[in-house]
């Protein structure tokens, strides 16, 4: 048997083809399909065929217009589409509340979703993505795991040479110790968003270029890139391209490149600048005898981004980078004990990365995951209140109803009624909701301090997004009311007073339940983060932060402080002048040899430079033997000081700890070693972060750091002229640096500002969930009211007074309120308890917590049910008997 | 697309059958082939007749196009015939040539004949007049 011609083909003739003509033409050509298979083969005469079918697609046999069954569904559509708008308007109040609600979860949700996918696009701009990784190590000490994203710097050159998988690479380092100035003609600033990069940064990342070529723009040890909006700072409107910036008042850089700043990466630089330069300028410094990086294999500085051949070489690539760490710094030095080299998809460390030192701040995919759910929680309750809201609604009409399946309605049809009424409102809310976003994103990223944009850019795509998802939430949300509606008896609906409130009076309740479980669980959130963050603000470090101011440019100072310091000792109102570490900041870790001993595991500690002032400015006390003294000459050299946490660490009492040899290799050359004794222990202070105890430290003389001042005045006044005196010494001992300063409790502070973000989003969320939830409350409750209104009639008839009545109607809802905080609270405490593990001093939960939360929301709800019973309960019976 | 100078209820190609018996010389072998072949005269077999009568290409397409034209016209009229396996299975649709058809035919031929007749002999013979 000859084969059939394509069934597709056939397809395509019947799709277009008059069904007069079709059976007659597919037989034509069947037949002339089987003549040309035995003639020409398959192939040709499919072929033939199809040409045959596509000259057949003319006017002459195409369906004509009025051969489509003619339906009458369009006009069905315009005649729900007036009713759905009558009715809208017939319930104004219970309509606006709906709309708004449901705008206002729409609102939110889309905003939380654009966060939400901001943070997930981060770093996604980069065409070699896939193959970027980032070079981390980590090493063990006394236990834990210590993760850093910084490798040295030499190792760029020996993954070049040894690893052929390796196609290019870019390291960043910034230069954190101290704060670099810029200037252009008369323009100087202090930048800190200033990196070193390498020339192969333009090749790794593809971070666009308004002008300048990527493939040189760091090529010259002279050269700098920065982004338009600082090239606007600096030069105004001119072309900054081929202009000079002078680097810390001694290189010329010539300004290479522009960069536009449209994308999102985890490395947030206004300026890059070449890591030769780092490398030359500390070269010449004498200070540090020749110091060049790209030797030191001790010291980790280089974030360094890997480009490889493929994806899939990755594997390989670490695994071989483990055993070349391993043996590398075996040989290098002996007081490490293991490097793990290991490395990190560029994708992943926005969200996923949480080291010491990164680059950048980054993101938490936890806290974004949060918003996440928190979005779909509040679009949630804004579907049940609209849901609750259209069906409570809906037994008003069960006389329109039962009307229409009299008359002949189907069952399909009324679905479809329902269905157009509640798309129809979810559009108009849709409508709405993108108004209310064009006035809450900025005013939600000005107060959060985020950046959330909704990318408009994919215009069509978004929108057409947002009206589908509005036309599937329209249609879920209406198809329960919808079907429940269409499933009404006439017989019931037409006899007389049809009451709904049987049937669907359950479900109704349980929206009304979950709802303010979540609200619930989010008010426990609200108060929760609040009550933790006062703590950390509250909470005693263990040392005085009061009164005292941290200089920017302090670290700069080494020759000027002893002349600037004796000159702000004459002052009443300054209590002491500081230079070394300053509490609140991170310090560094450092490895120790114990009297003597070669040890294998790493001793492994803080490290703070401190001054003579540091236990007198900041109210430490000593717990064991005594502070440094200026009166023994070998303390500046050959004494240090442990505090508790570290004696704790070491196994020891206060009293052991006094006098064991401490020796480390370190200094600027880190070749330099030392050799010290405790003299004595300090009482522990916390001085890093809550998050972590209290880090094991040796505090050792020195003279350089960070400088503060401690003062010491009764009033704000007072305090503001006492700074300006000292901003008078500041310029005659060190014009060259700008008088810039910082309140040390405030940049305590700054260290929570990432929770304190993430409480305050929290909280505008939450707060928002629960005004949809009364909202819906409000509605719910005005419209039993209006159905029980013959009933309260009644009632006052009998002789009932208004509390009586008021007490009936809030009674129904408030049983409910009262059974969501049942439900809500072992889930609240389940996950604030969760959240709370992450700081190491944490607020004990308190069960007052959940019972505040349960009443706040008991007395809300019951606000906005009271309004509406006590409209009910004051109004005069006759109007509501007088029609029976 | 409707064309503007219809009015309610009138189609394009009532509009074409307007222009009355004007026949095109494709059309005229269509009628005529749908003559010759009488009792078998589907799509198919016209076109083979057609081709093998004119020694042209003629694409089966175009022949249904007149077919469906002639037949808005009236010149034919259509019924369904029988199916058979080479077809598969799907039935042919066969043309007959309506009165008005043959009359159109006739009308045609027998202008023709006028005309031949009336050109002088000489015109075929040669020679100067």
């Amino acid at each position: 048997m000859t084969p059939s011609p394509p069934n597709w083909m056939t397809k395509f003739l019947r799709w277009y083809c008059r069904k007069d003509l079709v059976d007659g033409i597919e037989g034509d050509l069947y037949e002339l399909h089987q003549r040309r298979v035995k003639k020409l083969g398959q192939r040709k005469a499919n072929l033939l065929y199809f040409l045959n079918t596509l000259l057949f697609f003319q006017p002459f046999a195409l369906k004509k217009k009025n051969q489509i069954r003619k339906l009458n569904s369009m006009d069905m559509f315009r005649n729900n589409l007036r009713i759905a708008i009558r009715s809208l308007l017939k319930t104004k109040s219970i309509s606006a509340i709906n709309i708004l609600g449901l705008a206002i979860g729409i609102s939110s949700f889309i905003m939380m979703i654009a966060y939400v996918f901001g943070e997930l696009s981060y770093d996604q701009f980069n065409s070699k993505a896939e193959r970027i990784f980032r070079v981390t190590y980590s090493y063990e000490t006394r236990g834990t795991n210590r993760a850093v994203p910084r490798v040295a710097f030499p190792l760029k050159q020996r993954l070049l040479e040894n690893y052929p998988e390796v196609e290019k690479i870019a390291r960043f380092y910034q230069n954190r110790m101290d704060a670099t100035t810029l200037k252009a003609g008369e323009n100087l600033f202090t930048e800190e968003k200033i990196f070193f990069a390498d020339p192969e940064v333009f090749d790794v990342f593809d971070f666009p270029l308004l002008s300048g070529n990527p493939s040189t723009a760091l090529q010259s040890m002279n050269s700098i890139v920065l982004t338009k909006e600082a090239a606007v700072k600096y030069f105004g409107d001119v072309d900054p391209m081929g202009r000079t910036i002078l680097y810390k008042n001694r290189d010329k850089l010539e300004v290479t490149g522009i960069v536009e700043k449209s994308t999102k990466s985890h490395i947030d630089f206004e300026f890059l600048v070449p890591v030769e330069l780092q490398r030359q300028r500390w070269k010449r410094d004498n200070n540090n005898n020749g110091y060049d990086f790209e030797q030191d294999w001790k010291w980790s500085g280089a974030w360094t981004y890997v480009l490889l051949d493929d994806p899939s070489s990755r594997p390989a690539f670490d695994a071989r980078l483990l055993e070349d760490g391993k043996d590398l710094f075996g040989r290098v030095s002996k007081t490490r004990v293991e490097y793990n080299f290991a490395t990190q998809p560029l994708l992943d460390i926005h969200l996923k990365s949480d080291m010491i030192s990164e680059i950048g701040i980054n993101g938490n995919l936890k806290q974004v995951y949060g918003f996440a759910i928190i979005a779909f929680l509040i679009l949630l309750i804004a579907c049940i209140n609209f849901i609750n809201l259209m069906t409570a609604q809906s037994t008003n009409r069960a006389k329109e109803i039962g009307l229409r399946k009299v008359m002949g309605a189907h069952r399909k049809s009324l679905v479809w009624q329902f269905i157009t009424e509640s798309v129809l409102v979810t559009l108009l809310a849709t409508l709405l909701s993108l108004i209310i976003l064009e006035a809450m994103v900025p005013v939600f990223n000005s107060f959060m301090g985020q950046n959330v944009s909704i990318p408009y850019m994919q215009l069509p795509v978004l929108i057409i997004g947002i009206l589908i998802g509005a036309v599937v939430i329209g249609a879920l949300a209406g198809s329960y009311p919808s079907f429940y509606l269409s499933n009404l008896k006439p017989i019931l609906t037409l006899r007389g007073n049809y009451n709904g409130e049987s049937s669907n009076a359950r479900l109704k309740k349980v929206f009304v339940v979950v709802q303010f479980t979540v609200a619930n669980m989010l008010v426990v959130g609200i108060i929760v983060v609040q009550m933790q963050m006062n703590f950390v603000k509250g909470k005693n470090l263990g040392f005085d932060k009061n009164q005292t101011i941290v200089l920017e440019h302090g670290t700069k100072i080494d020759d000027e402080f002893e002349l600037f310091r004796s000159r702000l000792t004459n002052s009443t109102s300054i209590a002491g002048t500081y230079k070394g570490y300053i509490p609140g900041t991170g310090g560094w870790q450092q490895s120790f040899t114990i009297d003597g001993e070669e040890v294998k595991e790493a001793k492994s500690m803080g490290f703070k430079n401190i001054g003579y002032e540091f236990l007198d400015l900041f109210q430490l006390e000593m717990a064991a033997g005594r502070n440094f003294s200026r009166v023994f000459a070998t303390d500046s050299s050959q004494a240090i000081l442990l505090n508790e946490a570290a004696v704790r660490a070491l196994g020891w009492s206060n009293e052991e700890a006094l006098g064991k040899n401490f020796s480390w290799i370190g200094g600027n050359d880190n070749k330099t070693k030392f050799s010290t004794k405790v003299v004595g222990v300090m009482k522990d202070a916390n001085f890093e972060s809550l998050y972590q105890p209290v880090r094991p430290s040796v505090f050792k003389l020195n003279f350089f750091g960070d400088v503060a001042i401690k003062f010491n005045v009764s009033s704000m006044k007072e305090l503001l002229t006492s700074i300006e005196s000292v901003e008078e010494v500041w310029k005659e001992t060190s014009p060259q640096w700008p008088f810039e300063f910082a309140f040390l409790d405030r940049q305590i502070e700054d260290q929570y500002k990432k929770e304190e973000r993430l409480g305050q989003m929290v909280q505008f969320f939450a707060l928002l969930a629960i005004l949809i939830a009364c909202m819906g409350l409000f509605g719910l409750a005005s419209f039993t009211v209006k159905k029980r209104t013959k009933e309260i009639g009644v009632r006052k008839v009998l002789g009932a007074n208004i509390s009586s009545i008021v007490f009936v109607i809030m009674k129904g809802f408030v049983v409910l309120v009262v059974v969501s905080f049942v439900i809500s609270t072992p889930v609240a405490y389940y996950f604030s308890n969760n959240w709370l593990q992450n700081f190491e001093y944490r607020i004990q939960l308190n069960p007052i917590v959940f019972v505040v939360a349960g009443v706040v929301s008991i007395v809300v709800a019951g606000l906005a049910i009271l309004s509406q019973s006590w409209n009910a309960a004051t109004a005069n019976p006759i109007h509501a008997l007088k029609d029976e | 697309m409707q064309f503007p100078l219809l009015g309610k209820g009138e189609t394009n190609t009532d509009l074409f059958a307007m222009k009355g018996t004007y026949l095109g010389e494709f059309e005229e072998l269509v009628l005529l082939t749908v003559g010759i072949l009488t009792d078998d005269a589907y799509g198919l077999a016209i076109t083979d007749e057609l081709e093998s009568r004119t020694k042209r290409n003629v694409t089966i397409s175009s022949v249904h196009k007149s077919l469906v034209r002639l037949e808005s016209k009236g010149f034919l009229k259509s019924s369904m015939g029988g199916a058979s396996k080479e077809r598969g299975g799907r039935a042919k649709k066969l043309y007959q040539l309506t009165n008005s058809g043959k009359n159109t035919v006739n009308e045609s031929r027998r202008l023709r004949n006028h005309m031949w007749n009336d050109v002088p002999k000489i015109v075929w013979e040669g020679g100067e007049l």
